[in-house]
């Protein structure tokens, strides 16, 4: 086509109007622009979303006060529950990841204990090998449930947490809420039966063997406002050695009556008498010399001890347990770790 | 009469022309995008969506069509154009046809 030029001889009207309807254009495209936006908005709901109506406005409105945040609400940390989804318990949040690993045995936490629960086991049963094996099978599955237990219980005992508490908790408790575990692994004490002793309040869930075991690597005196076993070493300077004998002579003489009263199932005649014999001579050997020679009293253990297992070390005795020893459960032990134990116990300057 | 055919015949193409020109240099839409910058920062566009509102709120928000809209909006978005803007956007258009013819 002609190209039309644009020579200033156009004339200036239809050029004025022919840019007024190029304009209107432009502004009608710019509107039509506005009218698709806002059809779509208001197709998909969003059309009133800017600016809600008064309800809202005074529900929802700026709160300017101090000591509250903008919504009105006290800045306080909300403490949130959760409930574990296989042991169904509550528990507050910051403890439930822990809670978590422990309870589904994920995590390297909880398998280092199961295998150190697996490893003190195989331990206990290599040791209890030698003697009738019916009666050995019989007790074994029992005590060694009671014996996890009750290295459960110890450990919970004397963990470094528990160590400042001072407290003593019963089963499995224990064993979750002690972190580390102390030098316990290798104690040898029979099962945890536990036995209320109505005398001593402090040891409500401790039973005598753990008092004994106890009594061995810790001082053991009890204080008088707490009521509660000192736990430090045995050698302990807030506590005297004679304070430490005081305790030790308290403990067992209470101890005294359980042998009788356990020895149901097994044949411990002339073993009874022995034991306690020789507890006897042991504790009147103390009375008289006061004083803890560990040849002494190791030759008087060593004439009760010949149906006994061979007295290694006064501590190290219960490692070596006798099929008498375990069968008759907790008389035996208590008696027979009682002779060792009662070396040991009364074995302050060793 | 047929002056007057011719004239509009002649307008018709000359704005042809013009358009042609316009988008083939891009000069449209670059016109197109400053007027709605300037029809933004004026208000313009917020009067308008106001408009709008009432628009669907009496009409409904289910039956609202884009007909509906635009055929309300248009003639009140000519009418709040406010001056300094349509005279900007002349003068960028005469500029450019001045440009054109010049060339």
């Amino acid at each position: 086509m002609v190209e039309a030029d644009f020579s200033p001889m156009e004339s200036e009207p239809d050029m004025q109007v022919a840019m007024d309807s190029l304009m209107q254009e432009l502004i009608d495209e710019v509107t039509l622009g506005l009218c698709f936006e806002v059809h779509r908005s208001c197709k998909t709901g969003a059309f009133f979303v800017a600016d809600p109506d008064p309800e809202t406005h005074e529900n929802y409105s700026l709160v300017d006060r101090p000591g509250v945040d903008v919504l009105g609400q006290v800045p306080t940390k909300k403490n949130f529950e959760c409930v574990c989804p296989s042991c169904q318990r509550h528990l507050a949040a910051s403890r439930f990841a822990p809670h978590l690993e422990k309870c589904m045995g994920m995590g390297r936490n909880s398998s280092r204990i199961a295998s150190r629960r697996i490893a003190s086991n195989t331990k206990r049963d290599s040791d209890d090998s030698g003697g009738d094996d019916e009666n050995d099978n019989d007790w074994s599955y029992g005590t060694e449930n009671k014996k996890v237990k009750k290295l459960k219980k110890e450990k919970g005992a004397n963990s470094p947490r528990n160590r400042k508490v001072g407290r003593i908790r019963n089963g499995v408790s224990a064993a979750v809420h002690a972190p580390t575990n102390g030098p316990q692994s290798s104690q040898e004490s029979v099962e945890a039966v536990p036995v209320l002793e109505t005398v001593v309040p402090n040891y409500d869930n401790m039973t005598i063997e753990d008092r004994k075991a106890l009594l061995l690597n810790t001082c053991g005196v009890i204080s008088e406002h707490t009521k509660k076993m000192c736990t430090r070493s045995i050698r302990c300077p807030q506590h005297s050695d004679e304070q430490r004998r005081q305790v030790r002579h308290f403990l067992l003489r209470q101890n005294r009556p359980t042998p009788d009263v356990e020895d149901v199932h097994i044949d411990i005649d002339t073993y009874d008498d022995a034991e306690t014999q020789s507890l006897r001579e042991s504790l009147q050997w103390e009375a008289s010399s006061n004083s803890s020679p560990a040849d002494s009293t190791s030759t008087n253990n060593s004439t009760a001890s010949t149906h006994k297992r061979p007295l290694k070390s006064s501590k190290h005795s219960e490692g070596s347990k006798s099929k008498k020893q375990k069968v008759s459960s907790k008389a035996s032990s208590s008696s027979s770790s009682k002779d060792s134990a009662s070396t040991s116990l009364y074995d302050f300057n060793s | 009469m047929a002056d007057l055919q011719e004239r509009k015949i002649k307008d018709a193409q000359m704005r042809a022309t013009i358009n042609q020109k316009l988008v083939e240099t891009g000069e449209r839409e670059r016109l197109k995008e400053l007027l709605r910058t300037r029809l933004i920062e004026c208000g313009w566009r917020d009067q308008l969506k106001a408009q709008c509102k009432e628009i669907v709120q009496s009409k409904g928000l289910e039956h609202i069509t884009v007909d509906d809209l635009v055929a309300e909006i248009t003639p009140k978005g000519r009418a709040l154009v406010p001056d300094n803007v349509k005279k900007e956007l002349l003068q960028r258009i005469r500029t450019f046809l001045a440009q054109q013819s010049s060339m």
